[in-house]
């Protein structure tokens, strides 16, 4: 029973082997979104030293699904709002329809991710911008 | 939710208008290309400028953190160059960091790369928008460039100077010589000290004198005892020079006791002048001792 075990272990580990090598392998067909240049060009300013087009790929395999990830959960959240909202006017719907990143669901995407992005909630030209016409006047 | 505003920023207007300077707004902007495509690729029509920025923000710090751990496990193996199981470690440590709980680090641990597979298998291939030319290097040329027979420099240094190599490591700017090189030349000492033969000769005279000086040392008195210049003679000093034998010159002694006390100093100034003279000085040796002779 032991050595059953063992032999699905090895044969799992043989084919997890077998898999990992197609995967690099497939990679060298694949372009990530982020050039391979950009990648580099991080990589080497962070000291990574790697001559293997497939690891360079790899990273930026990785960096394209943590972008794409934090930003399907913000669009999730995007979503959710404008269904929250379309209720109550049905007449604004199809103007609302569009699908914008904002800050306010990134930051709320990303705080799932461990990092906290506080942004500037509202900007001012001036310190009568948004005051009332009539009562600017006086 | 709130009314747009009226000048929404787009992404692809406000990329193009843009002439980055520097190279790392110009690598920023190629960033910022490349996260507005994922973000157009997962279902986004259009972004705020600062979440667009925020993003890629937050995405070249996730590719620098990737390298910085991949680079640093490297390191602690010994070696410069990453390789697979670095970056795998690496994409473990930064995954677990925003996706795992601590139940669920066991359970699903080495399937990082298996999720990228997935990703890689499930989603289309977005290619980015424009080629990027390749910066052209003009940096120091390197060991790798030049054909060298130096198969111990590491390829990472720079290369040296070209009129290092060419001209002999001997050859030295003040006419010296390695120490090896006029040893096993044949030349021997003599040669090596060509250069400064007349203070070869000075210190051979040197030798000699002090040789001669033993031997005259050896006849004559080194240590005297005479009088300070108090006069009455009461108290007598003694004045040592080098380790000698001790001789008492009694009669000579006597003899300076008695007389006054000009003698007495002209002893001491006998004595000074041997002093100044140094002891190599034979000369002044012999005629101290012709002088006290001659008393």
């Amino acid at each position: 029973m032991n050595q059953n075990q063992q032999q699905q272990a090895s044969d799992g580990r043989h084919d997890d082997d077998a898999a990992l090598s197609d995967f690099l392998a497939s990679l060298m067909d694949y372009t990530p979104t982020i050039p391979d240049e950009l990648v580099e060009h991080y990589l080497a300013k962070s000291g990574f030293q790697c001559p293997d087009v497939r690891l360079i790929r790899l990273v930026a395999v990785a960096t394209q699904k943590f972008v794409s990830e934090v930003a399907s959960d913000a669009l999730q959240q995007c979503k959710a709002r404008q269904a929250a909202v379309v209720k109550d006017k049905r007449d604004k719907q199809q103007k609302d329809k569009r699908l914008i990143l904002t800050m306010e669901d990134l930051s709320r995407s990303l705080r799932e991710y461990g990092v906290n992005v506080k942004h500037q909630d509202y900007f001012a030209d001036s310190p009568s911008t948004g005051v009332d016409p009539a009562s600017r006047d006086e | 939710m709130k009314a747009k505003p009226p000048s929404k920023p787009k992404t692809h207007l406000h990329l193009n208008q843009e002439e980055p300077q520097k190279p790392s707004e110009f690598s920023f902007a190629i960033a910022r290309i490349a996260v507005s495509q994922i973000c157009q690729s997962v279902g986004y029509k259009a972004t705020q400028l600062s979440a667009l920025n925020a993003l890629t923000v937050v995405a070249t710090k996730y590719l620098e953190a990737i390298a910085k751990s991949a680079s640093s496990l490297a390191n602690t193996s010994n070696r410069t160059q990453s390789n697979l199981l670095d970056l795998t470690l690496a994409l473990h440590h930064l995954v677990t960091l925003h996706t795992s709980t601590l139940f669920s680090i066991s359970s699903s641990g080495g399937g990082i790369i298996r999720d990228l597979a997935d990703f890689v298998s499930f989603h289309d291939e977005i290619p980015f928008a424009k080629p990027i030319p390749r910066p052209q290097i003009t940096s120091i040329p390197s060991w790798a460039t030049s054909s060298s027979s130096f198969s111990h420099v590491p390829k990472w240094l720079p290369r040296f100077p070209d009129g290092v190599i060419s001209c002999s490591v001997n050859e030295r700017k003040c006419g010296e010589r390695l120490w090896e090189d006029s040893v096993l030349g044949g030349g021997g000492i003599e040669t090596e000290c060509s250069t400064s033969s007349s203070n070869v000769i000075e210190q051979e005279k040197l030798k000699e004198g002090k040789l001669e000086l033993d031997l005259e040392r050896t006849e004559k008195v080194r240590f005297r005892i005479t009088t300070t210049r108090g006069r009455g003679g009461g108290g007598l000093r003694m004045v040592c020079r080098e380790e000698k034998r001790v001789c008492w010159n009694h009669h000579y002694n006597n003899k300076n006791i008695t007389n006054n006390s000009i003698n007495d100093d002209d002893v001491l100034d006998d004595d000074d002048d041997d002093q100044s003279n140094g002891i190599f000085d034979d000369e002044g040796l012999k005629k101290s001792g012709s002088k006290r002779k001659r008393r």
